[in-house]
């Protein structure tokens, strides 16, 4: 359709075959002339444009032309960005990250953080628990060998028995596969249920070991905690 | 080898050797998702690092993310 052109008086026909009418009036507003651009389709029987609308559509049309959308180096931008969200996201979503949700109920004690044990040694941590009335273990085994993890009430060490109100209990083993680091969830009671009740009145001790020396690989541990 | 045999930490200059090797390289995860080895993911970076002592035939003990934070970059 012809836009911005004045045809006052005449009658053309666009490449689409839609009949095109313009011609001079007073506006009524203003009383000033004008031209009309009237369309004979039948569907846009009525639609009556100005010049001045048809040119202000125009400019609008000209200036979409001219936008710069969303151009391949820009989604390059978009995609380092995203990659570098997921990274973040994937170490906190590893355990390697230590994360702390100030108030929520719910947080997170890292008891070893990513530790390249590469011997037989039998390592200890604490943990207190007397203020938490529920959690429970993560742990992350990268290591080519599976670590052997057991708990004990403070003060009680490895190979120390306790009584757990109907016997005595020593060397509960639990065993974290070396499994190329899935993670591992796993409840104080799953050890053992005589812990329970140990476990939830006061601190308590982790010991952790390998039989066979890692040579690759790294071991994580932590407590997810609700108040 | 140290005293009694125990294996000694290795010299500053190898774990920032090690740290900087390791922050520029890409790991694929077991997504087949691959991701940069960055100081916030404590595993990866000490995987990579031990990793480093194994391929120079640097001899290390037991060691952890604690071990490296003093010499990460800023």
């Amino acid at each position: 359709m012809a836009v911005g052109t004045t045809l006052a008086g005449n009658a053309n026909e666009t490449a689409d075959g839609i009949k095109v009418v313009s011609e001079q009036r007073a506006n009524p507003t203003s009383g000033e002339q004008e031209f009309i651009t009237k369309t004979k389709n039948e569907d846009l029987e009525g639609i009556v444009a100005t010049e001045t609308t048809l040119a202000g559509a125009k400019t609008t049309l000209d200036s979409i032309d001219g936008k710069d959308f969303a151009t391949q180096d820009t989604l390059n931008q978009v995609l380092t960005e995203l990659g570098n969200v997921k990274t973040k996201l994937d170490a906190l979503t590893d355990g390697s990250q230590k994360v702390s949700l100030n108030g929520s109920k719910v947080s997170e004690v890292t008891l070893v953080d990513a530790k390249a044990i590469r011997d037989t040694v039998g390592y200890t941590v604490g943990f207190d628990s007397s203020n938490y009335s529920d959690f429970y273990f993560y742990a992350k085994n990268t290591l080519d060998v599976d670590v052997e993890l057991q708990i004990h009430p403070k003060g009680a060490g490895s190979g120390h028995g306790y009584y757990d109100g109907t016997q005595f209990l020593k060397n509960v083993t639990i065993t974290i596969p070396a499994d190329g680091g899935y993670f591992n969830c796993f409840y104080p009671e799953m050890v053992s249920q005589g812990l329970k009740r140990v476990i939830r009145e006061g601190s308590f001790g982790l010991y952790y070991k390998c039989d066979v020396a890692p040579t690759t690989g790294t071991f994580s541990l932590w407590v997810e905690r609700g108040n | 080898m140290g005293r009694k045999g125990e294996l000694i930490m290795p010299t500053a200059e190898q774990f920032k050797k090690a740290i900087n090797w390791s922050l520029q390289q890409e790991h694929t995860n077991m997504n087949k998702i691959k991701i940069m080895v960055t100081k916030e993911n404590h595993h990866l970076l000490v995987d990579y690092v031990s990793k480093f002592f194994n391929d120079n035939n640097i001899e290390y003990p037991t060691f952890s993310y604690a071990d490296l934070e003093s010499y990460l970059p800023q």
